[in-house]
């Protein structure tokens, strides 16, 4: 018999032409190289034939069924790209979808800039005391050099409760953390770095006031403590909270707790000394008040002056959080708006 | 209170030349803090003119057209003029067409009703000296007619508004200020002459007696007979009270005022006539009252130190006079007192009976013992040449001199460069201590400084370093560095858990808030009714009257406000003290404690796209409240019971326990507390009480199993009455240590099983340690737990 090479030729280039699909393909394929495929077939079929006639026959089909196969594989692996283009074009997202958010909550801006003030003093060796917010008079006044009649008690509007302590004094609450100071300098030993943040109350509300408020304040006692000391400490802390070199200066001030005392100014960070609203047009942010410890202070907090000195600072974590984020309105800050929050909240 | 200072007048006292600012930035630094610079008003044009003949406008009932003198050399103008009180031969102030007065407005020539008229005739409100008046600033009748208004009334000055510190007493009078310009511009002071009085024998002394001395070591008294009332305040010194901010009353009481600015010395004027004998300065006795000069009667407390005359108290010493023995101008012989009263007292009285005056403040601070005297003979001789007068000799009643005595004080160089860190050269402290006028010695190691009677505030030798520091200049002193910290005591374990605790709720979703630490009653006994308060003795209102005993009234406000400014998902949390009251035996024992609260409501999550809203509940609370439980040293050792609060719903409140003792609750706001505050039911709260005995705990880390981990999932159908608690409570225990996991991924009730019963879907993990489980053992602990739950809760399990 001879073989029909070309009519299977034509055959497989037809089959090969009409095949558009990945089984069609398969088709082909067992059609041809199946286990009954014709060209199987032909190729068994060589057997029937001798010598040189079936040398040529078998070399003939050989490279048919080569050619067969690599066409096949060609063709498979082409549609399979195919495939895989269009599975990927398929899969396109809108990518400017929004993104799936959990609910998000932060920390009160207080309490943020509370924890900036804490570290930037922790880093500086300050330790963080706390301390009871209902008050004896013995530890916000009297421990303090602020005897009964004072006038600067006048500077401290105060808030009393109706009970009292164990001298038929009314309690009341803390006007400032110095309480806290007080009771540090009884409790511990000298020398003494803290800082007592907290909450402090005085009987006033307006504009610029909120009857219960944020301070931070610190006390260092040691050996040879100085008001040139304080002074560079000082800088360096607004410098650290501000992120920036501040011009500043010191003003002689008073506090009944403090001699020398002093207020600390800086050039507004809002206007850079032009004047604006933030620093009432003056060019200068009063920030915080210090001094070197009293001596009346030291001594009702068991120290002795001759042997030690110390110095004392105090600030408003509200009035720095209102800075820090240019807050406008003080009362924003109590109002727990959610939507004013969320803009702090980062 | 400020004091206000005329730079006019202060320049009198001190030749200073700098300009206002200048001055103010100075006493600034010099810790007298200025507050405001206010600079000469802007009027131009207005001049001082009589007015010459008044007529009826012809067209209006309510104008007059006036003829006013405004230059002598030319004819009047005609002014169409619409105050009752204008009168043929006044002295006024005329705004000039053309001029400018404050507030921008400008006044011109222009027609009133057919009436030119050329100019206006102004009232002290025109010109910005005062808010209100009652007519035309009437001139004195010497005013010279023509001359420019603003030289003539003295307004060409500069007010120096200083906000001064309770211990600068010494300053609220214009010498006082001059002393603190004389010292940091380094001028030698100008201070007024005062010229002595002529006595006159026959006029009456009048007997003092100082019954408290310690509350007024000294007493001047001195009378004055046949005063003319009618004479009227010098326009100069009218100028000058207004100036410093005072209001006029009449001329006795103006030229007490005036002194008082001048000087610093608080005085009070008798009416003579008025007392009864022998003055006494005393303590008021029980029962008596007085009819204040402002017309208010106060009962006098015992502590009230007075002056009375034979008849009962007078004037409370120091604060105000009474009205009957008051000068007015009926008045016809007065009695001047000029006297030194302790600041405590006086301190004690104003907080007692809420009563306020300029003397007062002055006392309060403290006032230079030795300057009744000098204030005295200023009052007598101004006193004498504006209202005439025979002036008897002065009665002083005053305590041993030498009781009045202040002590030297001792300081050396050492002491000032330990305090201030910066060695000083003894010729720089001799200089500052000259520039203040402070007498001292100097003996080569220290100074012995006397401070001068009106430098009262200075005692110690630290007060002596904060003069020498401002003179020399705050900001002359060096900085230096702190010493490195031997060895810091650091225990902030506790301050750092509640920042923790802060990430942690943060973390989760809810929003820290700060709530005032007050609250109104009806919050109280909505939230903590069985807790006895901490009650204000003087809140600012009665919604800040009670000391919280629980911050959950605080986040109720603030989640009615966030609703009510439409944010529908409220989640919050707060941590902060909260107080409780307990009676102990004869005092009270206040407890102060950490507490932390979160309120939740609205979605789940914030509305998106993809996920249906899901409305928060209980086990939202619950969650977060076992995060945080979880981050404690207790974790293991809390449970959750079915409990009772009074803000909560009866039917959906847990009470966080460990041991036996209640730590914290949470549950469902109640029903009927969310319609009374208008707010939804759907609000879930929790508060966890006294945080601080929780420390953070440290977490301790165990091997982890390398062998595979079989589960069972189970499908069990149980009567509804029994918790998942208890039941998971038998899985667990019959589980064993392999039961690594119990977890519940399904609860179903509903119309494919019994009516009061639900099915619970649990997922059982098990693993061991060492080695590979074998299925058969799995299979045998899973009947056993079946078994277990069949006898103690009778449940079936369901074919999956």
């Amino acid at each position: 018999m001879t073989v029909p090479v070309d009519a299977l030729r034509e055959q497989i280039a037809h089959a090969l032409t009409h095949a558009q699909t990945l089984e069609q393909l398969e088709a082909v394929r067992v059609e041809f190289l199946g286990k009954k495929g014709k060209l199987t077939a032909s190729l068994k079929a060589l057997s029937s034939l001798t010598g040189q006639e079936r040398a040529e026959a078998g070399k003939t089909l050989n490279q048919i069924k080569q050619q067969l196969q690599q066409a096949l594989q060609q063709r498979v692996s082409g549609l399979k790209d195919q495939a895989a283009q269009q599975a990927l074009a398929n899969g396109v997202i809108d990518v400017t979808l929004p993104g799936r958010q959990p609910a998000s909550g932060g920390l009160h801006p207080v309490t943020q800039v509370r924890q900036r003030l804490s570290d930037i003093f922790v880093s500086m060796g300050f330790e963080i005391v706390e301390g009871p917010e209902i008050e004896d008079d013995e530890h916000n006044f009297g421990a303090l050099n602020l005897p009964p009649h004072h006038p600067a008690r006048a500077m401290q509007d105060t808030f009393y409760l109706e009970s009292q302590d164990e001298h038929g004094n009314p309690l009341l609450l803390r006007t400032h953390t110095s309480s806290v100071q007080v009771r540090t300098m009884r409790s511990r030993e000298v020398p003494l770095r803290i800082i007592t943040p907290g909450r402090v109350y005085r009987c006033d509300s307006d504009r610029t006031h909120t009857p219960m408020f944020h301070q931070i304040e610190g006390l260092l006692i040691d050996k040879d403590c100085t008001f040139a000391q304080l002074k560079a400490m000082l800088r360096d802390f607004l410098e650290a909270f501000f992120g920036q070199y501040l011009e500043f200066r010191f003003r002689p001030s008073f506090f009944p707790y403090t001699e020398p005392s002093a207020e600390v100014d800086i050039r507004c960070v809002n206007c850079g000394g032009k004047g604006c609203k933030v620093c009432s047009h003056t060019g200068w942010l009063e920030v915080l008040g210090c001094g070197m410890v009293h001596p009346n202070v030291l001594t009702a907090g068991g120290i002795d002056p001759k042997e030690y000195s110390g110095f004392a600072f105090g600030l408003g974590i509200d009035r720095f959080a209102m800075l820090y984020y240019g807050i406008e309105d003080l009362r924003w800050l109590f109002e727990n708006d959610l939507a004013f929050l969320s803009q702090v909240s980062s | 209170m400020a004091m206000i200072v005329s730079l006019n007048w202060l320049k009198t006292w001190v030749p200073v030349e700098a300009r206002a600012d200048k001055i103010a930035q100075k006493l600034t630094m010099a810790g007298l803090e200025v507050d405001a610079v206010r600079t000469p008003p802007a009027l131009s044009q207005v001049v001082v003119g009589e007015v010459l003949e008044t007529a009826p406008h012809p067209q209006a009932d309510r104008l007059k057209v006036c003829q006013v003198v405004v230059d002598p050399l030319q004819p009047p103008l005609e002014i169409v003029c619409g105050c009752p009180t204008v009168a043929p031969g006044m002295k006024v102030p005329v705004a000039l067409h053309g001029a400018q007065l404050p507030g921008g407005h400008k006044i011109k020539r222009s027609k009133l009703r057919g009436v030119t008229s050329h100019g206006m005739l102004c009232s002290e409100v025109e010109l910005g000296l005062a808010s209100e008046s009652d007519g035309l600033m009437a001139l004195p009748a010497d005013a010279p007619i023509g001359e420019d208004f603003v030289a003539y009334a003295g307004l060409d000055d500069s007010l120096i508004e200083v906000d001064l510190t309770p211990n600068r007493g010494d300053c609220l009078s214009i010498q006082g200020v001059a002393r603190e310009v004389a010292a940091n511009f380094e001028l030698a002071m100008t201070p007024v002459e005062i010229a002595e009085v002529a006595l006159d024998n026959d006029v009456p002394q009048k007997s003092v007696e100082l019954v408290d001395t310690a509350a007024c070591p000294r007493y001047l008294a001195t009378v004055v007979m046949g005063v003319d009332m009618h004479k009227p305040t010098p326009f100069w010194m009218q100028q000058r009270l207004r100036s410093a901010g005072l209001r006029l009353v009449n001329v006795v009481v103006d030229i007490a005022n005036y002194v008082m600015i001048e000087l610093g010395q608080p005085l009070h004027a008798f009416d003579y006539d008025t007392l009864d004998g022998a003055l006494v300065v005393r303590a008021a006795h029980p029962g008596e009252k007085l009819m204040l000069l402002d017309g208010v009667e106060v009962a006098l407390d015992p502590t009230t130190l007075v002056i009375a005359d034979q008849q009962g108290p007078q004037a409370i010493a120091g604060v105000m006079g009474g009205l009957d023995s008051g000068v007015t101008e009926k008045t016809q012989h007065v009695l001047i007192e000029s006297a030194h009263f302790a600041p405590v007292g006086i301190a004690r009285t104003c907080r007692q009976s809420g009563l306020h005056s300029d003397a007062a403040h002055r006392f309060e601070r403290g006032v230079d013992r030795e300057l009744p005297r000098v204030a005295m003979q200023r009052m007598l001789g101004l006193l004498q040449s504006i209202c005439g007068g025979n002036v008897g000799e002065t009665t002083e009643c005053s305590v041993p001199a030498r009781e009045l005595l202040s002590t030297p004080i001792r300081i050396d160089a050492a002491e000032i460069k330990r305090i201030l860190g910066v060695e000083m050269a003894p010729n720089v402290i001799d200089e500052i201590f000259n520039r203040l006028a402070l007498p001292f010695d100097y003996d080569g190691q220290a100074w012995s400084v006397m401070p001068p009677s009106y430098r009262f505030d200075l005692k110690i030798p630290a007060d002596l370093i904060e003069e020498i520091a401002r003179v020399y200049g705050y900001d002359k002193i060096p900085t230096q560095h702190l010493p490195l910290m031997p060895a810091a005591q650091v225990d902030n374990d506790r301050l750092f858990a509640s920042d923790q605790l802060r990430d942690c709720l943060a973390q989760h979703g809810l929003h820290e808030a700060v709530t005032y630490s007050f609250i109104a009653e009806s919050y109280h006994q909505a939230c903590s009714p069985e807790i006895e308060a901490c009650r204000l003795a003087n809140p600012l209102s009665a919604n800040m009257a009670v000391m919280r005993a629980s911050i959950l009234p605080g986040l109720l406000e603030v989640a009615e406000r966030n609703l009510r400014r439409q944010h529908p998902d409220v989640r919050l949390f707060e941590i902060g003290l909260c107080f409780e009251q307990h009676q102990g035996q004869g005092t009270v024992n206040i407890k102060q404690r950490q507490h932390v609260a979160g309120l939740l409501c609205g979605a789940r999550q914030p509305e998106q796209w993809g996920q249906t809203a899901e409305m928060i509940d209980f086990y939202d609370a619950k969650g977060i409240c076992e995060q945080v439980l979880t981050a404690t040293q207790h974790a293991g050792e809390f449970s959750f019971v079915a409990g009772q609060h009074a803000a909560l719903h009866p039917g959906k409140t847990a009470q966080i326990m460990r041991a036996d003792q209640q730590v914290g609750v949470v549950g469902m706001i109640h029903p009927q507390l969310a319609d009374q505050l208008q707010l939804p039911q759907g609000i879930a709260m929790f508060e966890l009480y006294d945080i601080d005995q929780w420390n953070k705990s440290r977490s301790t880390a165990h091997a982890v199993s390398k062998f595979p981990c079989m589960r069972r999932d189970l499908s069990l159908l149980v009567n509804a009455k029994y918790s998942f608690g208890e039941i998971a409570g038998t899985i667990r225990q019959i589980g064993g240590e392999l039961l690594q996991n119990v977890v519940l991924f399904d609860i179903y009730q509903g119309q494919h099983i019994a009516a009061d019963h639900k099915s619970l879907g649990v997922g059982l993990s098990f693993q061991h340690q060492e080695r590979t489980l074998v299925e058969q053992e799995v299979t045998a602990l899973v009947t056993n737990i079946v078994d277990g739950l069949q006898q103690a809760f009778n449940i079936t399990v369901r074919d999956k």
